[in-house]
């Protein structure tokens, strides 16, 4: 009997420090951690997927991926930490570092990573950024497309050529037809002189 | 050549088509549905037709009568019945001057969205990037992306009427491409005239009607046409309801500028005018009723895409708080949910109720905007939520040039006619007096929008000056046509 109260109050010691040391571990999470939202349904309407472990495990991928390709060393799915889930599908995550799990990457690197390969992770997850969103990170938008020349103008260009060539043909068929009335007037004035004589 | 051989119109048809084209312009389209938004709807109708009997077709009557008969422009014709009152036709055409040198800036800012409609997106349709590409540019994402077309990449407006911005070279290439139209369509007098207005007459009821049909099948068009209807009968007490339905069919018509003496100069004498100043005024208000149809139609939809869009953001904004699943709020349930959730957590609640927007259909469809505001910001906000957006870009930009190039012609003939009247004027080729005209017209291109905003509020002075004293004369100018007849 002695043995199994030891056994519960030890058992309960055990618990209190492993929650004690989860806590605390987990208590600068939101220094070093980013909070994650994501709209599927928004997104994918019919076809999306329901958030499950899969769907979690895929998305500790994408995020390991890019910390390895920005930073060159090699994460693996275990050092992104994900916790505090909720039914909206939103998360906190942390990333730990590779070579000593116990350690934290800081937050700027993390940052700067999933700027990096966002449109990777995006597409991964079959979303944009407007519905897989992280929480303070600022989206790269792609870079408007300048064309040499732009397009209004090359519109413009070829409706005032066809106006000016309009106005120069007016122009021309006044002069040449006052021209043709001038000299017909005077075949006429010759002619009658003619006549009279 | 012979000087007494004037000009004519080769047919009736095209003296009536010049009359329309002139009278049915922009203001039809950007100012009658505001009135009659403002007005109680259905009910301006009333002293709107009232107006239209009562001083509408009488001085549009009276203006064909003087130009048919003395066959003279407008300083002219009114020399001829008495030499005290040539001040009325010569303050007419310094009225049209003043007209013609803002008018054609709104055609060229027409031509600038027409030649921007040639994209796979239309550039007013999204905010464009900062120059950190984190971001829409700021000042497009506090205003709206169509305000910020408008007023940045177009006009590139300065921060008050003194300051001056400079030429934007974007919109003088506009300008003078609306004057070079302008020079092309007058350059032969009313032979050319005559010949354009078969197609700005008739264009725009064209477009009009297409855009009927589908402003009718938008989402939410009804709303927009319901709440026009409604008549507020208790607006017609309010005097400025009279005076705008003065106003607005004194300058639709666009009696007092001296066009239509120009255009009925150029008639033969013995024209039945009478029945044609009845068509035509018929014509010009028919085509604003229609185009406040299609006009709140477009509003409708409009304000009901905000209406949804206000409450699609006010169920991300809840969603986001309370980390609900995402389809416990739909679009129809968002207000019983803030019922709800006021409820549950009240605390949470009180504090993002400063976050919370007010979403009501009916503020949406009470803002009213008329002018500038209207035919470029409004519509194009429209336009842009459409499917094939480009198309319905394209016409009703068209549209608006045809309104806009239809009543320059006639504006710009007012000038021309008094000038070919005058002896050592005519000795000088047609060609080359509007080619002069044209050069000083284009130094106008120095004004900005205050200024045309502010032309066309005190434009109307000097013709309300010239419709007092025609009303006076009326009876005189009656008296001579029996004679003359």
């Amino acid at each position: 009997m002695l043995g199994q109260k030891f056994q519960t109050s030890v058992r309960n010691i055990f618990f209190f420090f492993f929650f004690f040391f989860f806590f605390f571990f987990f208590a600068s999470d939101a220094a070093e951690g980013f909070k994650v939202r994501l709209s599927i349904k928004t997104a994918l309407g019919d076809n999306a997927y329901e958030w499950n472990r899969n769907q979690r495990f895929l998305f500790q991928a994408a995020i390991a991926f890019a910390m390895s390709h920005h930073l060159d060393l090699e994460f693996n799915v275990s050092n992104i930490l994900v916790c505090d889930e909720t039914p909206r599908v939103s998360f906190w995550f942390v990333v730990t570092s590779p070579d000593d799990p116990s350690r934290l990457v800081g937050k700027e690197s993390v940052e700067l990573a999933v700027r990096a390969s966002r449109s990777r992770i995006n597409n991964i997850l079959l979303l944009n950024d407007a519905t897989l969103e992280f929480i303070g990170v600022l989206p790269t938008l792609a870079a408007p497309v300048k064309p040499a020349t732009p397009s209004w103008l090359i519109v413009f260009g070829v409706v005032i050529g066809i106006i000016g060539a309009g106005i120069v043909f007016l122009l021309v068929s006044t002069v040449v037809q006052k021209k043709r009335y001038v000299r017909t007037l005077t075949g006429i004035t010759v002619t009658m002189t003619i006549i009279k004589q | 050549m012979a000087k007494d051989a004037r000009d004519n119109w080769e047919s009736p048809t095209q003296f009536v088509l010049a009359c329309v084209s002139y009278a049915v312009g922009l203001g039809n389209v950007w100012r009658f549905p505001y009135l009659c938004q403002m007005h109680g709807g259905g009910g301006f109708l009333i002293p709107y037709l009232l107006m239209l009997l009562l001083e509408g077709v009488p001085l549009f009557y009276l203006e064909l009568a003087i130009g048919q008969k003395m066959r003279l422009g407008s300083i002219g014709a009114w020399t001829a019945i008495s030499p005290y009152l040539g001040g009325i036709g010569l303050a007419s055409v310094v009225t049209s001057m003043y007209l013609c040198l803002y008018y054609n800036i709104i055609n060229a800012w027409s031509f600038w969205y027409l030649f921007h409609s040639f994209q796979s997106v239309l550039p007013w349709a999204a905010c464009p990037v900062n120059s950190n590409r984190t971001g829409p540019m700021e000042e497009c994402e506090k205003a709206s992306p169509t305000q910020y077309f408008f007023y940045r990449e177009t006009l590139n407006i300065s921060p008050s009427i003194e300051k001056n911005g400079g030429i934007q070279t974007g919109q003088a290439l506009c300008f003078l491409l609306a004057w070079v139209i302008t020079y092309l369509f007058i350059i032969r007098g009313v032979k050319s005239t005559g010949k354009v207005v078969y197609f700005t007459a008739t264009f725009p009821y064209v477009v009009l009607f297409i855009y009927l049909i589908r402003g009718m099948t938008l989402h939410g068009a009804l709303n927009g046409v319901k709440y026009m209807f409604t008549p507020k009968m208790e607006e017609l007490a309010n005097p400025t309801t009279w005076i705008n339905a003065a106003t607005q069919i004194f300058f639709s018509l666009g009696l007092g500028f001296g066009s239509l003496i120009a255009f009925a100069s150029y008639n033969q004498y013995h024209n039945n005018f009478e029945r044609q100043a009845i068509i035509v005024s018929l014509i010009n208000s028919g085509t604003s009723i229609f185009a406040s149809i299609v006009t709140f139609a477009i509003y409708g939809f409009k304000a009901t895409i905000n209406y949804e869009n206000c409450l699609d953001r006010t169920r991300i904004l809840l969603l986001n708080s309370f980390n609900l699943a995402e389809d416990s709020i739909t679009i129809n349930n968002v207000f019983e949910m803030i019922e709800k959730l006021n409820t549950t957590f009240p605390e949470q609640f009180a504090e993002l109720s400063n976050k919370l927007e007010d979403c009501s259909l009916e503020n949406e469809l009470s803002t009213a905007v008329e002018g500038a505001g209207l035919a470029f910001i409004v519509y194009s906000e429209a336009i842009k939520n459409m499917p094939l957006s480009q198309l319905w870009s394209v016409l009703y930009f068209f549209m608006l040039l045809m309104l806009g190039m239809g009543s320059m012609l006639g504006n710009i003939t007012a000038i021309t006619t008094p000038l070919r009247d005058f002896k050592f004027l005519s000795h000088v080729s047609n060609e080359i007096v509007k080619n002069i005209r044209n050069r000083i017209f284009l130094q106008s291109k120095y004004f900005g929008k205050s200024f045309c905003v502010m032309l066309v509020v005190f434009k109307g002075l000097l013709p309300k000056l010239i419709c007092t004293n025609t009303t006076f004369f009326y009876n005189i100018a009656g008296a001579l046509q029996a004679k003359i007849k």
